[in-house]
């Protein structure tokens, strides 16, 4: 039964995401680790279509659409990644501070 | 050497020949040689001119740019692949085709967007 | 099993609208001068929102059309009430929306700081209410899931737009990591979905977790496993807690009408494919997230009103009024039961309830962010004879929200809501909801309160471009008015729209 050995390697791929996205502070890394969950997903989509011998072939079609996703997703990421480099000097998700609910009015700068 | 398995088993033997002939290779080099060092001689060989710099260098952020419009081409590309094992069936044809030149048109915007805001001179 | 489709054009002519204006605009920002830029840009997007608004008025009137079937039955993209009813609420808002951004608009080349580029802005905001049309027509797991996606990626940029905003950015880069988590778990959900039941498309879903439900054992674990997971990501797009951490930074740091889209359109959208995922896909596993729907629904007003209480920012604190509201949203849903119709009926018409009152509050927020930048609450005080006019409208909004005269379409809305979860047996929902809406006055008034207390202050003239904005907070409180003196018609739609 070569199904379950798939889907045990998209569920240890998918568990190394979700450690990266809860461990990694650095943005770019965090990215990555988003990557693997997603691609966990796909290997599930892919091998569950094979399995199924799926006429329309769903389960490719889901993984193709999953890639383009996951490109865009990274495109626009990096894009406010480097946009967030150029006006604070730091890519550690645990840096920005400046929005939160530790006290509203005196963190406000003039930024009109 | 049959079964699933069976076609790994021969590229498992395939590497475990290959290894072999590699460390055969080197030790009998090592036993054979001489062994003189000089610093020169231990100098990592890059095209015969001494190496300049550390190993880990970055590159310049403005390539993003750059690998992002590839990255970006590269993955609607995958589009065109199932749309071009099916395109020539009955009942696909001319509609199909005009479909995806719309598709592309799309892309192509994305594109002369890039182009006219100066994204894709060389600097 | 034929693969060819042949595509309904008007079924579709929505969202192809709103794209071909997205294109058309950015086209026109790259070949034509500034001047005419200047002069064309905005209206020509508002045009485009109009045309799409028209489309889908005359497909709400003829009866339902749907496109990209299979033979076997199921199509993906089905345009009936329940469609053109959040399809309307999404693009009314955009008009609104639009109005509000106007002023943050710059046709010029090099953009000053804290504007925002008017090409960009206008073609992804209406690229991303493409993607929400889409969703609410959406059938199957991949349209939803596109069209989802279509509505977070311009989401990101927009929200970090405004140039040299290193606030503007923080915000979207924490709007941008929750989503593509919670986007990455709902995508793994959808394949376990489709390996337990072998379809992405809803009603074939439906039969097969039928069947799956019958007999429990690892398959039907693996598939709630899968709708729970799917439903995290449109939890996030909705705003519940405890998926709702990037609300309020989120909001504060986007330019105030972006964060009106959010929390109006967006959510819309996200509740569009919530109750099409749970009322048609997972229908079966009703026992398995109703009640987490309806904790989900407690939670999220309790935690909204209470951090409410302490917020001292406008903008935070109708995110965190926001977050309360996607638990009254929530809360029909709960009934997963045979009355789950009334509970869906409940959930529409409160939601168009909400777009109109929710985006006049943003609306005023961003009057007031013209006399007091920093927005904070304290800069209220004496409102009334700065702005009188601003003053009364934020007023009425916020009394709106609370549920009280005169706002008292809110109070219609909260009784629908009230209604359904009692006929429909949760009603220790109904309960905690009760004692949300007491705590929320609490803040609400304060706010409203402050603002009507006399102050020696001169009116401040308005500039230029602002006339834009009363036109939109003027068009919300119109509709919050209608709806308070005769909602009647609204109802009706969301009964109609929940007929399906």
């Amino acid at each position: 039964m070569h199904l379950s050995l798939a889907l045990l390697l998209s569920a240890l791929l998918f568990g190394v995401g979700v450690y990266g996205v809860l461990a990694r502070r650095n943005a770019i890394a965090l990215l990555m680790a988003v990557e693997l969950m997603l691609n966990a997903a796909n290997l599930d989509l892919v091998a569950f279509d094979a399995w199924f011998k799926d006429a329309l072939h769903a389960g490719q079609v889901f993984a193709l659409f999953v890639v383009v996703v996951a490109a865009a997703e990274v495109g626009v990421g990096l894009a406010i990644v480097l946009a967030v480099f150029r006006l604070r000097q730091t890519v550690a998700v645990d840096e920005l501070r400046q929005l939160a609910d530790v006290d509203p009015v005196l963190r406000v700068d003039a930024d009109a | 050497m049959h079964g699933y398995f069976g076609g790994y088993a021969l590229v498992g033997l395939l590497g475990l020949v290959g290894v072999g002939f590699v460390a055969v290779g080197l030790g009998a080099n090592r036993l054979l040689r001489p062994w003189r060092v000089t610093p020169e001689k231990l100098l990592t060989y890059e095209s015969g001119v001494d190496p300049v710099g550390e190993d880990w260098s970055q590159s310049h952020v403005r390539y993003y740019v750059y690998a992002f419009l590839y990255v970006v081409f590269a993955v609607d590309a995958v589009f065109l692949f199932p749309w071009a094992t099916v395109f020539a069936l009955a009942g696909f044809g001319a509609i199909s085709l005009g479909e995806m030149f719309v598709f592309l048109g799309f892309l192509a915007v994305g594109l002369v967007y890039a182009w006219k805001k100066g994204v894709l001179t060389w600097v | 099993m034929s693969l060819t489709q042949s595509i309904d054009y008007a079924a579709i002519s929505p969202p192809l609208v709103v794209v071909v204006t997205a294109v058309a605009v950015l086209l026109a920002d790259l070949f034509v001068s500034a001047e005419v830029r200047r002069r064309l840009l905005a209206p020509l997007a508002l045009a485009g929102t109009l045309g799409a608004l028209g489309a889908t008025a005359w497909l709400a009137t003829g009866p339902a059309r749907s496109t990209f079937c299979l033979a076997g039955g199921g199509c993906s993209y089905v345009a009936d009430g329940f469609a053109t009813y959040f399809q309307t609420i999404v693009l009314a808002a955009l008009v609104v929306v639009l109005l509000l951004s106007y002023p943050l608009f710059d046709e010029r080349e090099r953009v000053p700081p804290g504007q925002v580029p008017a090409a960009e802005f206008l073609a992804l905001m209406l690229m991303s209410v493409s993607g929400m049309l889409v969703v609410a027509a959406g059938r199957d797991l991949l349209t939803l899931l596109i069209g989802l996606e279509v509505v977070s990626l311009p989401a990101f940029v927009l929200v970090g737009l405004r140039r040299g905003d290193p606030r503007g950015v923080e915000a979207a880069l924490k709007f941008f990591v929750f989503s593509v988590v919670s986007t990455a778990l709902t995508i793994y959900g959808i394949a376990l979905v489709y390996g337990t039941t072998g379809s992405i498309e809803l009603h074939h879903i439906a039969h097969a977790l039928s069947t799956r439900h019958a007999h429990s054992g690892a398959m039907s674990a693996t598939a709630a496993a899968g709708v729970v997971l799917v439903l995290v990501g449109f939890g996030f797009k909705i705003a519940a807690v405890p998926f709702h951490f990037w609300a309020p930074d989120t909001y504060q740091g986007a330019p105030v009408p972006v964060a009106a889209f959010l929390s109006v359109a967006s959510k819309a959208a996200g509740f569009a494919g919530l109750i099409v995922l749970l009322v048609v896909g997972f229908r079966p596993y009703a026992d398995v997230w109703g009640p987490a729907v309806g904790v989900l629904a407690a939670v999220s007003m309790t935690v909204g009103n209470l951090v409410a209480l302490r917020q001292r920012n406008v903008v935070r604190l109708l995110a965190w009024s926001t977050v309360a509201h996607a638990g009254y949203l929530l809360m029909p849903l709960a009934v997963a039961s045979s009355q789950l119709r009334e509970g869906v009926r409940a959930t529409l018409a409160y939601l168009g309830i909400y777009a109109a009152m929710n985006l006049g509050a943003f609306g005023c927020a961003v009057l007031v962010r013209r006399l007091h930048p920093r927005l904070a609450i304290e800069d209220l005080r004496g409102l009334v004879t700065r702005a009188p006019l601003t003053a009364v409208a934020f007023g009425l909004f916020l009394t709106a929200l609370a549920g009280l005269p005169p706002g008292v379409a809110g109070l219609f809305a909260k009784v629908v809501v009230f209604r359904a979860a009692v006929h429909g047996h949760v009603t220790w929902l109904a309960v905690v909801a009760a004692v949300n809406t007491v705590i929320g006055l609490a803040y609400y008034l304060r706010v409203a309160a402050l603002m009507f207390v006399p102050a020696d202050d001169a009116p401040v003239a308005p500039s230029s471009r602002t006339w834009s904005v009363s036109a939109g907070v003027a068009i919300a409180a119109a509709v919050t008015v209608v709806l308070s003196v005769y909602p009647q018609p609204l109802l009706h739609l969301a009964s109609t729209a929940a007929q399906r």
